[in-house]
């Protein structure tokens, strides 16, 4: 399989300059070679450089004022941190009290719920009380009629009675008339007229006692009307009663209602203020890890950069070493040459001189 | 001066023409004519790209023929800058259509134009790969790529210590 693992490690390091941090960490991961990429020094100087914009100016000035520099970054990272950290500790204080308060609306709106029930129950009673004493209130108005029927009835009689009697009397001086003229005639006559005065006594008795049940029947009837009036004052009184109830009904209802939207807003201002704690609250956990995050890459990376340079620096000491100790020795060797070439150059001036001298003499 | 043709064999030892123009794209073909400027202009071999390679090469400099030449790194510090704006966004519709390729002929090209040192077609094949990995976790790019873990459990928990478990495959 012909893939990227078959890159060269320096063109792998050119595709990982394309990417960005979090990836980068990701593909190291993936074997050896990526690790090794992922681990280059050119890399995170590069990764360093971009995230923070304010070192690159002072790549070009000595070393020390770079350290300087990453050291004040990091300074400001871990003040913001343990601010972000207050900030997120006060944010859960605030929600424990928000649904502190949201438990207790809820309550509420429960209580709140259950009342117009109740009410809807007393009313339901109210109204069936209404309703029998107004069928009560028939009955005794047909009662009352019917009372009243029967002492027409009664007084029609009455008055036959009454008329009956009249001409009883009337009849009666007849015969108290016919008697008197009859009265020196005949002795039968009067046992006649006694026996006639009989049932005018039993006429009278029977007169009496009609009388006396017409009484009792207008009193019976008067009687049923007090009674009927009392009772119409009972039902004015319910009907009264049932409209104030009512009325009353409907304002506590209308509370009700008003208390209810109103927990229902306080409610919904309440969830919607939890939710942006929440919110807020994450984001600050993210930023917080994000953050943290970062601090550790960063940590990292300045401790590796610093042991490389103190690394390069022991070798370049012993470089320096080695190259004073060579130089020493060539010095030497030097040196040595030329008291050899100068012996060299007496002894060619004495073979010169002798070679005149060999001249001379041929 | 030379003609204004060129010709390379290829590593299927294959002879192509190509226009100097396109030629000198490449910085490794300009520096070889400038060494050898008056002598018999022979093929150039290019001993390390196919012919099929070589093809899509030249393809992308004749799209990219009139492209500003890419400005010198004189400092360290432009270098830097270049860098710093430096994203994996492929904005020239063409060249998205051109990095639409199987792995291996991208792998090939991204060699290729190492090798011949065409900066810009580099670029864009680095950049097309580095958006291969964007957002991929270590699995998901092992299985693209074809990847053998080869991590031992020491590498695996040194990187735990200091990027913490998360970051971590499974």
């Amino acid at each position: 399989m012909c893939t990227i693992a078959a890159l060269p490690e320096e063109i792998l390091l050119d595709i990982f300059l394309c990417l960005d941090t979090p990836d980068i960490i990701k593909a190291q991961s993936v074997n050896q070679s990526f690790n090794r990429v992922a681990s280059d020094d050119r890399l995170w100087r590069e990764l360093l450089l971009r995230r923070y914009s304010e070192l690159s100016d002072a790549d070009d000035r000595p070393k020390t004022s770079i350290w300087k520099k990453i050291y004040s970054v990091m300074n400001r990272m871990e003040s913001s941190i343990e601010s972000a950290l207050e900030e997120v500790s006060n944010l859960e204080q605030q929600l424990e009290h928000a649904k502190g308060l949201l438990d207790r609306s809820n309550q509420t709106i429960r209580v709140l719920e259950n009342l117009p029930d109740m009410l809807e129950r007393e009313r339901d009673l109210i109204e069936r009380e209404l309703r029998e004493s107004q069928q009560s209130k028939e009955f005794l108005q047909t009662a009352l009629r019917s009372q009243e029927r029967h002492l027409e009835v009664q007084q029609i009689h009455w008055q036959q009675m009454e008329e009956k009697l009249v001409k009883t009397t009337v009849r009666l001086q007849q015969l108290e008339a016919s008697l008197n003229e009859a009265n020196t005639r005949e002795e039968d006559q009067t046992v006649q007229m006694r026996n006639l005065k009989q049932e005018n006594r039993e006429m009278r008795k029977e007169l009496s006692e009609l009388r006396g049940v017409v009484y009792s029947e207008q009193f019976q009837t008067n009687k049923i009307a007090r009674e009927n009036d009392r009772k119409e004052r009972v039902i004015v009184k319910l009907d009264a009663n049932l409209a104030e109830k009512t009325r009353e009904l409907e304002n506590t209802r209308e509370l009700m209602e008003r208390t209810v939207r109103e927990e229902r807003s306080k409610r919904t201002q309440l969830e919607r203020n939890m939710m942006t704690l929440n919110q807020q609250l994450e984001e600050n956990t993210d930023r917080f890890n994000r953050q943290s995050h970062s601090m550790g890459q960063r940590q990292q990376t300045l401790e590796k950069l610093i042991k490389d340079e103190s690394q390069v620096n022991g070798e370049l000491k012993k470089e320096l070493k080695r190259l004073e100790r060579e130089m020493k020795r060539t010095k030497e060797k030097h040196e040595m040459e030329v008291g050899r070439m100068k012996d060299i150059l007496i002894k060619s001036n004495q073979l010169k001189a002798l070679s005149y001298n060999i001249m001379a003499k041929a | 001066m030379a003609s204004e043709s060129i010709s390379v064999t290829t590593s299927d030892d294959q002879t192509i023409q190509l226009s100097r123009k396109h030629a000198q794209m490449s910085q490794t073909i300009n520096s070889m004519l400038e060494d050898s400027v008056g002598a018999d202009q022979e093929a150039i071999p290019l001993p390390n790209v196919s012919s099929e390679v070589l093809k899509k090469v030249i393809d992308w400099c004749t799209h990219h023929e009139n492209d500003p030449a890419p400005v010198e790194k004189v400092k360290k510090l432009n270098k830097k800058r270049e860098y710093k704006a430096k994203n994996s966004t492929i904005s020239d519709e063409w060249d998205k259509n051109f990095v639409n390729a199987e792995l291996r002929v991208i792998v090939d090209i991204l060699l290729a134009a190492n090798y011949l040192d065409v900066k810009g077609l580099f670029e864009l094949m680095c950049k097309h790969i580095a958006n291969e990995l964007k957002g991929k976790t270590p699995d998901q790019i092992r299985e693209r790529f074809g990847i053998q873990d080869d991590l031992t459990e020491e590498d695996k928990a040194a990187m735990r210590k200091a990027w913490g478990a998360t970051k971590n495959d499974s």
